[in-house]
């Protein structure tokens, strides 16, 4: 932007809305600071990610450029390059996702905005702005990270095409299929918007976006098993004109001058798709901009069975919370995004494990190794119970109106305070431990028989010491304190995280595998035995704690100082 | 009775409240006034109990608030200056959820909430979420809440601004029977006109400090603009008319 557009109202209102994307309208000043850093670091994991593709795939490719025919070379750079072109599109889907509470002009907009002396169409001509920059900051980001990549796969011996046009062409093929994931998280936004019935729009919106959250999460399996469909793109398969990424893979090999029917027919359908979003998230804009008034005057309604809640026999202090989190959870998207956007990773690499361990072949009666599966079914308990105890507790973290949390601060008891954290404890125990047994007990039995129960009781085990690990330092009444995120540096977290994942995950694995195979299963309920008093002790130490300690309502920077803690 | 007594308050060099005492007794509705940054707030922060003093102390009919929080708060209603409530809940989840916060039975909680949102005029409006409503009914909402628990000390920051001249009457009429069956109420604000309508005595703050206690004259007095006259003196605010010029002056010349 040049200084003289930034200083006009057109400049200052795109900034205004640009910096509003990264604005969830929870943070206090110091926790948006944070965010900002936070976001920072994911970019420079993102490009490091890229690099550590190219070293991944260079050998893969040294042994292609060596092969006897140029065959096998083609049919995985199809495949690959379908790769790359997923993988920005994908990144551009999931942060237009996570930002599509602002993908239009809303009420505080219209508001504030209408009253000033600018018309309507600078309005939302800003908002496009503002959205094509965000969107554009993070396809160039995914696109100078993947570039390599495909500079690699491009150029050498048996390359077909010109590795600078190969570059030039996958560019343009990849940024038009990101626009084409921008573009229809915003049609399927503006549709929503511009023509659910006033009442419920609120209510739907949050629920199809963290549907759509969740669902981007579980595709992403299926993005990074796109270099194993290399045969089936080689032979035209028909499932494969599903894959939006393959569309523009056509659409770059036509550009490169392949004239071939298949990818012609590919390319056809990313025009198609392309034009369709195109019109539907225009067409949005235009319906919203001509029905403003009306569209964003809207009321925020709950269903009226939702507003009879049941009669409780519990503490009430307890209950208020219970309830409180209950309907934060139902009605705020972000909260609810959280949730099941970071449960969805959990599944989604628990679903992964299972594909490729041939779970799927061996169900269809083929013969595969017998311990691959068994590996897997007793693997993924806890990628389940790591991320979706995360994920809770991650939302559970995020605050709601921070200001509005005087009436829990005026309302503090001693005799109350570990009935209502209890609801936080529910709601970690329920994800953490419960949902991952409800998950992977089925399969184990398919698997290994009545012998899963064990496993599973050693899966509910790991799950309640994980909880416990969660609510160590937990004083906080769900979605009513302050949050700053990013602690500690992401690479840092993501570092000690993973660490602790794969030390946890690789002994829990050997011993739910143990518990399946083994001769008898006295040594894993001994085990489980020990967990579950540990479990315990350490549950009892915290009720204990939380009826001596006060809530927290303001989240504070690790202090230098480390305290003992030792009274 | 409310007994505030050498009420002090520092934020690091800061002294945002010094040194203040002032009552409100049992049948009184006192009205507490100051300009901007007077320390107003901060002792409304204080009185209930969302602030630490850094020294004084606050007594409820004899009992201080350090001696048992809790059952000092539980005495208390309060509607705080903004209307800072979770908008993503209905009227009545909202009003559920303080009045179990103050561990009322459920089954009052079912007999008066949906009587107070009659009579707060808000069952029209039931199941829509607080997202929708406007700044009065807000307002209204936190008045209810901070009658719920029916409380023996009312402490009101502000509470009817973005009320409509309906509301405002009922309000008054309110307060007026509330403080005349006994009971307590501080309430501040900036607005003379309410404070001479709905209290029987004012306490000015000035820069922290307490500047001037006055008992507000009966309307039928005919003294109804003393107090302006009072507070003006007191805070040592400057004559705005100068000032007003200036403003105007400035637009006239853009």
């Amino acid at each position: 932007m040049s200084a003289r557009f930034r200083e006009r109202p057109a400049g200052l209102l795109t900034r205004h809305f640009f910096r509003a994307l990264f604005d969830f309208g929870v943070f206090t000043q110091e926790g948006a600071d944070a965010f900002v850093r936070v976001i920072i670091g994911l970019v420079a994991l993102l490009i490091s990610l890229g690099l550590l593709l190219v070293y991944m795939y260079a050998k893969k490719y040294a042994a292609l450029f060596a092969a006897a025919t140029g065959e096998p070379y083609a049919q995985a750079l199809l495949a690959d390059m379908t790769l790359a072109i997923a993988l920005p599109m994908w990144i551009v889907a999931l942060v237009t996702v996570l930002v599509s509470h602002s993908l239009f002009p809303d009420e505080t907009d219209f508001r504030v905005l209408m009253p000033l002396p600018i018309g309507q169409r600078l309005v939302f001509g800003a908002k496009l702005l503002a959205l094509a920059l965000f969107a554009g900051l993070f396809t160039l980001t995914g696109h100078v990270a993947i570039t390599p990549l495909v500079m690699r796969i491009s150029a050498g011996r048996w390359a077909i095409d010109a590795p600078l046009l190969g570059v030039i062409a996958f560019w343009i093929a990849s940024v038009t299929a990101s626009v084409f994931a921008l573009l229809a998280i915003v049609a399927m936004n503006g549709l929503l918007i511009a023509w659910t019935p006033q009442r419920h729009v609120h209510a739907l919106t949050a629920a199809v976006r963290s549907a759509m959250l969740g669902a981007l999460v579980l595709l992403l399996p299926f993005v990074t098993a796109l270099p194993t469909q290399s045969l089936e793109l080689a032979q035209h398969s028909r499932l494969l004109l599903l894959a939006p990424p393959a569309w523009f893979m056509g659409v770059e090999r036509v550009l490169l001058g392949h004239r071939d029917a298949y990818f012609l027919q590919l390319a056809q359908l990313a025009a198609v798709g392309l034009a369709s979003v195109v019109v539907i998230a225009l067409g949005s804009y235009a319906t919203l901009y001509r029905r403003f008034d009306r569209v964003m005057l809207h009321s925020f309604g709950v269903s009226r069975r939702r507003a009879r809640r049941c009669v409780v026999a519990e503490n009430p202090a307890g209950a208020a919370v219970r309830d409180f989190t209950a309907a934060t959870l139902r009605r705020s998207a972000l909260h609810q995004g959280v949730v099941i956007g970071l449960s969805a990773c959990g599944v989604a690499l628990a679903m992964n494990t299972l594909l490729r361990s041939g779970m799927v072949t061996w169900l269809r009666g083929f013969d595969v190794s017998h311990r691959e599966i068994l590996g897997a079914i007793t693997w993924i308990p806890f990628p389940l119970i790591g991320v979706l105890g995360i994920a809770a507790r991650a939302s559970l973290a995020l605050p709601i109106e921070p200001k509005a949390n005087w009436v829990f601060r005026m309302t503090e008891r001693d005799a109350f305070r570990v009935d209502q954290l209890h609801a936080a404890e529910r709601m970690i125990t329920l994800f953490a431990a419960l949902i991952p047994v409800a998950l992977t007990l089925p399969i184990q039995w398919i698997v290994a028989g009545p012998r899963a129960i064990v496993a599973s009781a050693m899966t509910a085990g790991f799950g309640f010491l994980w909880v416990e690990a969660l609510l160590r330092d937990w004083r906080r009444i769900p979605f009513t304190c302050s949050y700053m995120p990013g602690k500690h540096t992401v690479a840092q977290s993501v570092l000690t995280g993973l660490s602790l994942f794969l030390i946890v995950s690789t002994i829990g694995s050997a011993i739910e595998t143990a518990s399946l195979r083994g001769p008898s299963s006295t040594p894993v309920l001994v085990i489980v035995a020990v967990l579950s008093v540990v479990a315990l002790a350490l549950r009892r130490r915290r009720r204990r704690k939380w009826r001596e300690m006060p809530l927290v309502f303001d989240d504070e920077w690790p202090s230098d100082v480390q305290l003992l803690q030792l009274s | 009775m409310l007994e505030v007594r050498a009420l002090t308050k520092r934020y690091g060099a800061l002294l945002a409240v010094d040194n203040i005492s002032f009552t409100v007794n049992r049948g009184e509705v006192v009205g507490y006034l100051g300009p901007n940054g007077s320390g107003k707030s901060t002792t409304v922060n204080m009185v209930v109990g969302l602030l630490e003093p850094s020294s004084g102390s606050i007594a409820l009919d004899g009992r201080s608030q350090d001696e048992d929080p809790i059952a000092y708060k539980r005495r208390i209603g309060y509607v705080p200056e903004e209307p800072y409530l979770y908008t993503h809940l209905t009227a009545a989840e909202y009003l559920t959820l303080v009045g179990r916060l103050r561990d009322m039975p459920q089954h009052r909680l079912d007999r008066d909430v949906p009587e107070l949102l009659r009579l707060f005029l808000l069952w029209d409006s039931r199941y829509s979420t607080m997202a929708a409503y406007s700044k009065g009914m807000r307002q209204r909402v936190l008045l209810a809440a901070a009658l719920l628990h029916n409380p023996d000390l009312l402490v009101l920051d502000e509470p009817f601004s973005g009320l409509d001249v309906n509301a405002s009457l009922l309000f008054r009429a309110l307060l007026g029977m509330f403080a005349a069956d006994g009971r307590m109420i501080l309430f501040s604000t900036h607005r003379f006109d309410m404070v001479e309508k709905v209290c029987s005595r004012a306490v000015i703050l000035s820069a922290g400090r307490l500047a001037a206690e006055h008992r507000v004259p009966d309307e039928r007095d005919g003294h109804s603009d003393s107090l302006e006259t009072l507070f003006v003196r007191v805070t040592e605010q400057e004559d705005y008319r100068p000032v007003a010029r200036q403003i105007l002056d400035v637009m006239q010349h853009a």
